[in-house]
């Protein structure tokens, strides 16, 4: 080979059929495109827990060297790569569940959802971070799952819809809903932040 | 493609909206002020989920493209994946494999373990023999049965010979008693039997005629079809298919039709002069009667010219005896027509005729 791929130009698709055919650099180029995205998809659903994402991130791309050809070159491969995510997250929420029944430890980065503060207090600690996280947590986890596809990994209506396997217009609906909800909420930051 | 609201409302200011980008942001906000408000959220919560985004390890690539670059014979151990796959982590117990696995090889292990060990059926042969004839017992087995093939092949030839001539023996009686039967039911005139007390008419006559015609021509076909000429061959082989001796009846018409000649028992002879001696009577009475209209009718015509009825007596003489003759050749001609008819056998006669034979010889087919 005189010249060297520019494996940047190449859709993602493309570089998973290069990858099919045996081309590793294809492969490491998927990689880097997605491994930032996947380890804080698992690391936010995966209650903040920095090396069970790390974990599920190298599990997911051992999986896709292993099996390249489970992947269907017809579909998006962004939407599937977080399908595959999602659903290993679900699994993993499974087990907790199950472990949760036979222990009393909280998993990390869960709260409670009646950790309300005053709102003087809210205001007075004016961190719009915090306060942020708090209200998703309050919000329901469709909604709150809908937002932060959006807005945390930065997926649009319709990749969030493949993701989810759900309808484009019900993802456009909980969207709504959930930024409705949180603007009225943090509102009152608004004021003191400008 | 739906319109994000979330980018028209990120990218430009209230003022810039066009229609349709209007009516994308009316379903978040509805006026200036609210769109604002959600571009100042919007800005500050993508802020601050960026802030808690983390980057991935150094030695997380490492790993992964380790794995990559590795011999993949060295990936793929079998070994690895089947304790993962029949026992998997994320599963109930019920659910595994291995339990799967376990409770088939359970029953199975079960169905050899209550079957019954031994066949308790009358009905089954058992092997009495040991062991130690075992090696030349399957020689001799098959000895011993090969001739016990071959005697009872015998046996049962001969017994099918025997059978075929007791049928032959069999076969031959019942066509002399047929033979006899046609004999003895032979049928005359309606008038012979006294049973007719009216005159026949040239219409009767006719039908007679008609009848003793159809008579002959049906016996002819028969004949035809059951044999060849004069020779009424026919050939038993039911026995052949077991190699048993055929039988063969020999008949011919003659004989059918003249039984008397191959009829050599005394009771037969007798009976047959019996039956000729009842037909001379009834002919004897046949002649009476007519006798006796004849004069019925002279005395009838005589009754006639004595009290002037429709007889004419200017032609009384000639007239009269031109009718007497002319009576009198009438019934000199039925009686030519009668003698005839006493020979031929009623239809009705010939087909149960046929039946029986046709009886008879299907019934050693």
């Amino acid at each position: 080979m005189l010249f060297k791929k520019d494996y940047s130009k190449y859709t993602d698709e493309d570089l998973m059929r290069s990858f099919v055919e045996g081309d590793r650099k294809a492969f490491e180029q998927i990689y880097d495109r997605y491994e930032a995205f996947m380890v804080n998809f698992f690391y936010r659903k995966l209650w903040n827990d920095r090396i069970k994402a790390e974990d599920f991130a190298h599990d997911l791309f051992t999986k896709i060297v292993d099996k390249p050809e489970s992947f269907d070159l017809n579909r998006n491969f962004k939407t599937w790569l977080f399908s595959v995510a999602n659903n290993m997250c679900k699994n993993e929420y499974k087990k907790q569940e199950v472990r949760k029944n036979t222990a009393y430890d909280v998993p990390e980065g869960v709260e409670a959802k009646d950790a309300t503060r005053a709102p003087d207090t809210e205001v007075d600690a004016g961190n719009f971070n915090e306060q942020l996280k708090i209200e998703l947590s309050k919000l329901n986890d469709k909604h709150r799952e809908v937002f932060m596809l959006r807005h945390f990994d930065g997926l649009s209506l319709n990749e969030i819809a493949e993701t989810l396997e759900i309808n484009a217009g019900t993802v456009k609906s909980r969207l709504h809903h959930a930024t409705k909800t949180l603007a009225e909420k943090l509102a009152v930051f608004r004021k003191t932040m400008i | 493609m739906i319109k994000e609201a979330e980018n028209i409302i990120l990218n430009k200011e209230y003022f810039e909206l066009t229609k349709e980008e209007l009516a994308a942001v009316s379903e978040l906000v509805q006026n200036a002020e609210e769109y604002d408000e959600m571009k100042w959220f919007l800005l500050s919560s993508q802020e601050a989920l960026a802030g808690d985004k983390i980057s991935p390890t150094p030695e997380l690539r490492d790993k992964v493209m380790a794995h990559l670059h590795q011999d993949e014979g060295k990936r793929r151990f079998w070994l690895n994946g089947v304790i993962p796959f029949l026992l998997p982590e994320d599963k109930k117990f019920y659910q595994k494999p291995a339990f799967h696995v376990g409770m088939a090889a359970l029953v199975v292990v079960g169905i050899f373990i209550f079957s019954p060990a031994q066949i308790k059926d009358d009905s089954v042969a058992m092997n009495d023999r040991g062991g130690a004839d075992k090696e030349f017992g399957v020689v001799e087995e098959h000895m011993v049965a090969d001739e016990d093939i071959i005697e009872n092949e015998e046996a049962l030839a001969q017994e099918l010979t025997v059978a075929a001539n007791e049928d032959a023996d069999v076969i031959e009686a019942p066509i002399v008693e047929e033979a006899e039967i046609i004999e003895d039911d032979e049928v005359v005139s309606p008038m012979y039997d006294g049973y007719y007390e009216g005159d026949l008419t040239v219409d009767d006559l006719e039908k007679i005629e008609r009848s003793k015609t159809d008579t002959r021509k049906d016996f002819d076909a028969n004949t035809v079809a059951t044999g060849s000429g004069n020779n009424l061959t026919t050939t038993t082989n039911s026995n052949s298919a077991n190699n048993a001796p055929a039988t063969i009846i020999d008949a011919t018409d003659n004989e059918l039709l003249n039984v008397e000649q191959k009829d050599d028992k005394p009771g037969n002879l007798a009976k047959q002069q019996k039956d000729k001696s009842n037909r001379d009577k009834k002919k004897d009475r046949f002649a009476k009667k007519a006798e006796v209209n004849q004069n019925a009718d002279i005395i009838l015509a005589e009754d006639d010219q004595v009290f002037g009825g429709a007889y004419q007596p200017s032609a009384d003489s000639t007239n009269f005896d031109f009718n007497y003759k002319s009576e009198v050749a009438e019934k000199e001609l039925l009686d030519g027509k009668l003698k005839e008819k006493s020979e031929i056998k009623p239809y009705s006669m010939h087909v149960n005729e046929t039946k029986e034979l046709k009886k008879l010889f299907t019934v050693f087919k």
